[in-house]
């Protein structure tokens, strides 16, 4: 039982990364890494997000399936995420004015982040049960923090170096996404000893 | 029964949503000044960016809460910023609305066209390619890059040249900042406008060779000028008013007879009118005096006309 959660959580952490590997949830990838601190905080956001609507869209799938209407699957997750992005930005502006200031837009942008609806759908497609799909959403959100954090780190460096001009600001942002994918994929063809 | 259990499935959920999220709102509820909400009310509601504040919700927020000496809303009227003021039992310090004016006249029909541009029609993709398809490199491009970032539909694009309504422009800038070969400018907002209307850096025979209408740099308007507005820059070849030295007085206008690179709009235009005719009559009466002296002189017109020009 534990063997098989540190998997799941190694392989969607690293191996399956939401960003590198699955191309998921780009946008505030490449919005809010323009520094270290931001960037975090956007991470952190989105474990909180990501597991919360995994928990609850579990329940919610619970209730469509007692239902019979599965087919709404789609719309009533992205329904209940929104309501759900939007209780954190009220809760944050609240308790956390820093945080809240420093997401600024990208806390709503979390509503269309396709990462938390795709892992969400995931997470009931690969039959993950309740803990499962916990460990599963936050492996993933915290594999999303491990990727914006690094590529924070490496624009940040970025700023003090020359580069084309042509080249500033986002094609070289999406180049050095496509080769951190390639370093990623080095994951790829690993057997885990257990 | 599949419809029934679907609408009703959706509405529980989103029942239940709008109950937590009201309860939420009203627990978490953060005391925001009211007075933001009001100055954003009057503000333009444009979103252009142009105070620096991301959208005019932004700008409320910073000018209510900590405002910096000379914030403004560049593109807020007087009024408005008055009632602005009014909302804050403040008075904002005297605004001087802006407008834009290009400094180029390089109509099709004045430039030299040497090249035809096959590519994006853009101004910055042209201006990478050396220099679009006219003859001079300082020259408005035409393209309409400026036209294209306008929020408020100022700029047209006429035979070749970006032309302003001064009436709709708001000073915003930002087809300042677009415009890749810099050659739009803010100036005044006043009755009217003084400019010149060349922005090349080329010698006067470049120039001319170029474009019918371009500034030789002759220093005919320095002269001229009563209040010593205009100034040639060593080496920059090209003469430029200072807007705000500038008394809208239209002599450098009329002087510019030869090449016609200094413009005016709006009532000026009358003005440098009246001083033409004034011109051209000084110059016929002296040729009448001339043509009098001559006489007087008893000698033949023909061979008195030949001494003048030897």
């Amino acid at each position: 039982m534990l063997s098989s959660l540190l998997s799941i959580f190694i392989v969607s952490a690293l191996f399956n990364n939401v960003i590198m590997a699955q191309f998921l949830g780009t946008c505030p990838f490449l919005g809010v890494s323009k520094s270290i601190e931001t960037a975090s905080g956007m991470g952190l956001a989105v474990i909180f997000v990501m597991v919360l609507a995994n928990i609850i869209t579990y329940f919610v799938q619970l209730l469509l399936i007692w239902a019979k209407v599965e087919y709404l699957q789609t719309l009533a997750f992205i329904l209940v995420i929104a309501g759900l992005v939007q209780m954190v930005e009220i809760m944050l502006k609240k308790l956390s004015p820093g945080l809240y200031k420093s997401l600024g837009i990208y806390l709503p942008l979390i509503t269309t982040n396709c990462a938390v609806l795709g892992i969400a759908l995931l997470a009931i497609k690969k039959n993950y049960g309740l803990l499962e799909s916990v460990v599963y959403s936050f492996a993933t959100a915290f594999g999303f923090l491990v990727a914006i954090v690094l590529f924070a780190g490496i624009r940040e460096q970025m700023k003090y170096s020359t580069i084309p001009r042509s080249m500033e600001g986002f094609p070289i942002a999406l180049i050095t996404t496509g080769i951190m994918a390639l370093a990623f994929m080095g994951f790829a063809g690993f057997k885990l000893p257990f | 029964m599949e419809i029934i259990m679907s609408v009703l499935v959706m509405g529980l959920i989103a029942i239940v949503l709008a109950v937590a999220l009201i309860i939420s709102s009203k627990k978490f509820h953060v005391p925001e000044n009211p007075l933001i909400e009001k100055v954003a009310s009057l503000l333009p509601q444009a979103n252009c960016g142009a105070c620096g504040f991301p959208g005019c919700a932004g700008f409320a927020k910073a000018f209510v809460e900590d405002p910096v000496p000379g914030m403004r809303c560049p593109v807020a009227s007087a009024e408005v910023l008055k009632a602005i003021g009014e909302v804050l039992g403040t008075s904002i310090g005297e605004s001087k609305p802006m407008r834009a004016v290009l400094h180029c006249n390089g109509k099709h029909s004045n430039v030299q066209t040497v090249s035809e541009y096959i590519g994006v029609r853009s101004c910055a993709a042209a201006n990478m390619l050396y220099t679009g398809d006219k003859a001079c490199m300082y020259s408005c491009i035409g393209y309409g890059d400026c036209a294209k970032v306008c929020l408020f539909g100022a700029i047209t694009m006429e035979d070749g040249i970006a032309v302003f309504d001064a009436e709709k422009c708001t000073g915003c800038g930002l087809c300042v900042k677009e415009c890749p070969r810099k050659v739009i400018s803010l100036v005044q907002k006043r009755i009217s406008n003084v400019r010149v209307t060349c922005s090349s850096h080329d010698k006067g025979p470049v120039v001319r060779k170029n474009c019918k209408v371009g500034c030789i740099a002759c220093g005919k308007c320095v002269k001229v000028c009563p209040k010593e507005a205009i100034t040639v820059a060593p080496g920059s070849n090209l003469a430029r008013i200072d807007d705000a030295k500038c008394i809208l007085c239209g002599k450098c206008v009329a002087e510019c007879d030869v090449m016609h690179a200094i413009a005016a709009d709006g009532r000026v235009v009358k003005a440098v009118e009246i001083i033409i005719k004034k011109k051209q009559q000084e110059k016929e009466e002296k040729q009448k005096a001339a043509a009098m002296a001559a006489g007087a002189a008893n000698n033949p017109a023909a061979s008195d006309t030949k001494e003048v020009k030897s």
